[in-house]
C-alpha cells in the first residue's frame, strides 16, 4: 500500500495549479459545459490539449494515464471552477472505442478544441433509472435515421450543438439490447428542446424529437449495441466524476464563514464540523480507490458506487450543515454558502441514484439482490 | 505507481497468519467464539505470534504500524478478547526493561481513568489517564465489575505515579489498534447478517431482495471501509513518520467508531428476533464495540482532540492554501 504521487505527476499537478490561477474567479462550479463563462476557459485547458489527456496520441490526445486525468480535475474541482465535460469524456472516449476512422476524423478533433459541445441525452419521462426501458425511437429509413419520441432531464442540451441520443432501434421487449447511440445537430428539424430551470442554476432540459431525420452514419457502435458501449464509458469515467477536491473546498469554505460568524464557539457546531471532516478524509480514500482500479485497468462497480454514494451524502452533509449552524448570513447570495446547498441537492439523483448505487454495494458487495 | 490500495505480501502474510490462528485458538463459528473467555495463556499465545512487536519502537519492532492494522481487524473480526490497544499503548510508554514481559504476553496492561479501570482485575501493569498524561499507578484495592462487554473492569483505588508522557504523544498507538479492531467487529456483523438475509425467506422470498433489508447493510458496509481505508492509509502515514499520521489515526479511530456502531444495530436489526438474543450472532461483538466506543478515553472525549482541519491524505498542500 502506497499513497504517495510520482515527481512527474506531482510537475503536473503544480503546473495545473499554476495554469488554474487566472481561473479562480469561476468559482461557483455550476455547469459543466456550454456555459460562455466557461467556454473560454475550457478552450484555454484545449490549447494545453488537456481536454483530450487520456485520449491515445493516435486520435489526437496526449495519451497520459487515468491518474493525470484525476490529479487534473480534481484541482479544478478543488476550485470549483467546472465539472469534466461529458463531450471529452463520456462521448469521445466512446468515439475512440468505438468510432469508424470517418467518424473520430468527423468529431474528435472538434471535440479536443472546445468547437462542439455534447449534451447526454438518455433519460425520458417515464425511464430515467431504468434506462433499458427507454422509448425514444430510431426507425432505419434508408441511409437515415428518424427520431421519434421525448427525453427529460437531460442537462443544458438547448445550449449544446449536439445531443448524444439514446434510443431504440429494435423491439421495446428486448429492453438494453435494443439500444443506439445517435448523435443529432441540435438545429434539427422535428427537435424541439425546453430549458427547464434547477435550483442550483442549472438547466434540465425537455426534448420532443418529431421525426427527427439523421444520418446513419452518425450512429456510433453498432447497432443495437449502445448497452455495453455505455458501460464501458461509465467506467471509463469513474475516476472523475466524484471528486474529493471539491467536498474538501466546500467543507474549508463552511469552516471559514462558521468562523467569520463566531459560531465555532459553539461546541455543538464544533461537533458536527469534526464529523464533517472525518466523512471529507474518507471520501478522499473512496475517490483514491476508484482512481488507483480505474489507472490499473481494474473494473470496480461497488468501489465505484460507494463512492458516489459517498461523495454525495458528504456534499449534501457540509451543505446542510452550514444551513443549519443559525447564522442567518447563510441566506444571503453573496455570502456563497446557500449555493452549496442549492447544488448538493441534485447529486444524490444524477449519475445514478442513491438508491441504485446501494443496490450495486448490495449485490456487488453483499451478495444482496435487493431489489423490491 | 506510487499509489496502491494493495496489501504487501507481508501484511497479507500476517493477516493470515493471525486469521488461522484465531481459528485454532477461538474456533472458526461465532458460537465458539463467542465462548471462548480471556486467559493468560491465551493472551501469551497472541504474543507469540507477535503482535504485540508490531508498531513497537525501535528494535522491538517485527513490523509497522500498517501490519499492526491488518492484524487487529483480524482479531477484531474474531473478537479476541484481551486489552490490545492498551498493551500496544504500553510498548511506547514504558521504559524498555518492562516492555519486554509486554511484548511476551506475561504483563497484561489496564489503561483507563481511575477509578473505573478496564481490564482492571487482570492488569499487571496500570496506566491512568491523567489531566492529559500517562502516569504509572499504584492500584491499592480492587473491586471486580461486571460490564456489556463482559470484560474483566475493576473499581480501583489507586495513586498517580511517574509520568510516562503526554497522551497525545502517544495516542495514536491507542487509537489504530482500536479502531481497527472495530471496523474488524463491524465486518464481520455486516458479513453475517448480509449471509443471513441471503438465505432466509419471508413473504416467498429471500429477504436480502427487500431494499428495507439490503441499503442499511450496504450502507453500513461502505462507511465500514470508509474507515478501513482512513485507518490503513494512517498506518502507512505513522509508518513514514509523517507529522499528519497521529492526526489521520484519531480521525480514523472516530471514523471506525462510528461505522462499527452503525454495523452493530444493522447486524442486529437484519437478523430479526434472533438478534436480540444473548446467544445470537451479532450480540457477542455489538457488546465490544459498544464497550470500545466508550472506554477511557471515549470516542465522544476523543472528538473533542479531532481538530477542525485535518490534512488531505495525498496532498497538504490545498490545507496550507486555504488556511
Amino acid at each position: 500500500m502506497k499513497i504517495a504521487l510520482t515527481a512527474e505527476q506531482l510537475a503536473f499537478r503544480d503546473e495545473v495549479r499554476a495554469f488554474l490561477q487566472p481561473w479562480k474567479h469561476l468559482n461557483k462550479y455550476l455547469v459543466s459545459e456550454n456555459s460562455p463563462d466557461l467556454m473560454e476557459f475550457f478552450r484555454a485547458m484545449a490549447k494545453r490539449n488537456w481536454l483530450s489527456l487520456v485520449w491515445p496520441v493516435a486520435d489526437g490526445g496526449l495519451g497520459r494515464s487515468a491518474m493525470d486525468e484525476f490529479i487534473l480535475w480534481n484541482e479544478i474541482a478543488y476550485n470549483r471552477i467546472a465539472r469534466a465535460p461529458h463531450s471529452v469524456g463520456i462521448v469521445a472516449k466512446t468515439i475512440v472505442r468505438y468510432g469508424t476512422p470517418e467518424q473520430k476524423a468527423q468529431w474528435l478533433p472538434r471535440i479536443r478544441a472546445m468547437d462542439l459541445t455534447m449534451a447526454l441525452t438518455y433519460s425520458e419521462p417515464e425511464a430515467g433509472s431504468d434506462l433499458a426501458g427507454v422509448r425514444c425511437r430510431a426507425e432505419r429509413q434508408g441511409d437515415h435515421y428518424v427520431i421519434t419520441g421525448n427525453k427529460c432531464w437531460n442537462s443544458r442540451a438547448h445550449q449544446s450543438d449536439y445531443l448524444w441520443l439514446l434510443c431504440r432501434t429494435g423491439e421495446q421487449s428486448a429492453r438494453g439490447k435494443a439500444l443506439s447511440l445517435i448523435i443529432v445537430p441540435r438545429e434539427s428539424p422535428g427537435l424541439r428542446i425546453r430549458p427547464i430551470e434547477v435550483m442550483d442554476g442549472n438547466f434540465f432540459t425537455e426534448i420532443t424529437c418529431d421525426a427527427v431525420k439523421v444520418p446513419v452514419e452518425n450512429r456510433i457502435g453498432p447497432e443495437n449495441g449502445a448497452w455495453s458501449m455505455m458501460g464501458a464509458a461509465l467506467a471509463d469515467e469513474r475516476h472523475v466524476q466524484f471528486l474529493y477536491g471539491r467536498l474538501r473546498r466546500d467543507y474549508e469554505d463552511v469552516l471559514n464563514f462558521v468562523r467569520a460568524n463566531g459560531a465555532d464557539r459553539d461546541p455543538v457546531v464544533r461537533h458536527r464540523l469534526r464529523e464533517l471532516a472525518i466523512d471529507v478524509a474518507e471520501a478522499e480514500l473512496q475517490s483514491l480507490r476508484v482512481a488507483v482500479a480505474v489507472n490499473d485497468g481494474i473494473d470496480a462497480p461497488a468501489e465505484s458506487a460507494a463512492n458516489k454514494l459517498v461523495h454525495t451524502l458528504v456534499c449534501q452533509a457540509i451543505a446542510r450543515a452550514a444551513m443549519e449552524f443559525g447564522c442567518e448570513s447563510a441566506v444571503l447570495v453573496d455570502i456563497g454558502i446557500e449555493i452549496l446547498w442549492r447544488q448538493s441537492m441534485i447529486e444524490t439523483i444524477g449519475g445514478g441514484t442513491t438508491q441504485i448505487m446501494n443496490s450495486v454495494v448490495a449485490r456487488q458487495r453483499l451478495g444482496l439482490n435487493g431489489t423490491k | 505507481m506510487l499509489l496502491t490500495f494493495r496489501l504487501d505480501e507481508q501484511q497479507d502474510a500476517i493477516g493470515d497468519s493471525v486469521k488461522r490462528f484465531c481459528q485454532r485458538s477461538l474456533g472458526a463459528t461465532p458460537q465458539e467464539r463467542q465462548k471462548i473467555e480471556f486467559s493468560p495463556n491465551l493472551w501469551r499465545a497472541l504474543a507469540e505470534l507477535g503482535v504485540f512487536a508490531l508498531g513497537a519502537p525501535g528494535e522491538d519492532a517485527t513490523g509497522g504500524f500498517l501490519d499492526l492494522v491488518v492484524a487487529a481487524e483480524h482479531l477484531g473480526r474474531a473478537g479476541f478478547p484481551g486489552p490490545l490497544p492498551a498493551t500496544i499503548l504500553a510498548t511506547g510508554a514504558l521504559p524498555a526493561a518492562e516492555v519486554e514481559a509486554v511484548l511476551a504476553g506475561t504483563s497484561l496492561v489496564s489503561f483507563g481513568r481511575p477509578p473505573l479501570m478496564p481490564w482492571g482485575m487482570a492488569g499487571d501493569i496500570s496506566l491512568g489517564l491523567i489531566d492529559g498524561r500517562v502516569k504509572r499507578l499504584d492500584i491499592t484495592s480492587r473491586t471486580p465489575a461486571e460490564t456489556l462487554g463482559g470484560e474483566g473492569w475493576a473499581q480501583v483505588e489507586a495513586k498517580a505515579g511517574a509520568d510516562l508522557g503526554a497522551f497525545a504523544d502517544l495516542r495514536h498507538r491507542y487509537d489504530l489498534p482500536l479502531g481497527a479492531l472495530m471496523v474488524g467487529a463491524g465486518l464481520a456483523m455486516v458479513e453475517s447478517a448480509a449471509e443471513h438475509a441471503a438465505n432466509r425467506r419471508q413473504f416467498g422470498q429471500i429477504i436480502g431482495t427487500f431494499q428495507g433489508v439490503a441499503f442499511p447493510l450496504a450502507e453500513a458496509v461502505v462507511a465500514l471501509e470508509s474507515a478501513q481505508l482512513l485507518l490503513r492509509a494512517a498506518a502507512l502515514r505513522l509508518d513514514e513518520g509523517a507529522a499528519d499520521g497521529p492526526k489521520l489515526a484519531l480521525a480514523a479511530r472516530l471514523s471506525a467508531g462510528r461505522a462499527a456502531r452503525k454495523a452493530s444495530f444493522t447486524a442486529h436489526q437484519s437478523y430479526g428476533a434472533l438478534g436480540a438474543t444473548r446467544e445470537g450472532p451479532v450480540f457477542w461483538l455489538s457488546r465490544r464495540v459498544a464497550q470500545w466506543s466508550v472506554q477511557t478515553p471515549s470516542d465522544r472525549e476523543s472528538m473533542d482532540d479531532l481538530p477542525l482541519e485535518l490534512p488531505s491524505i495525498l496532498d497538504t498542500q490545498q490545507v496550507e492554501t486555504a488556511s
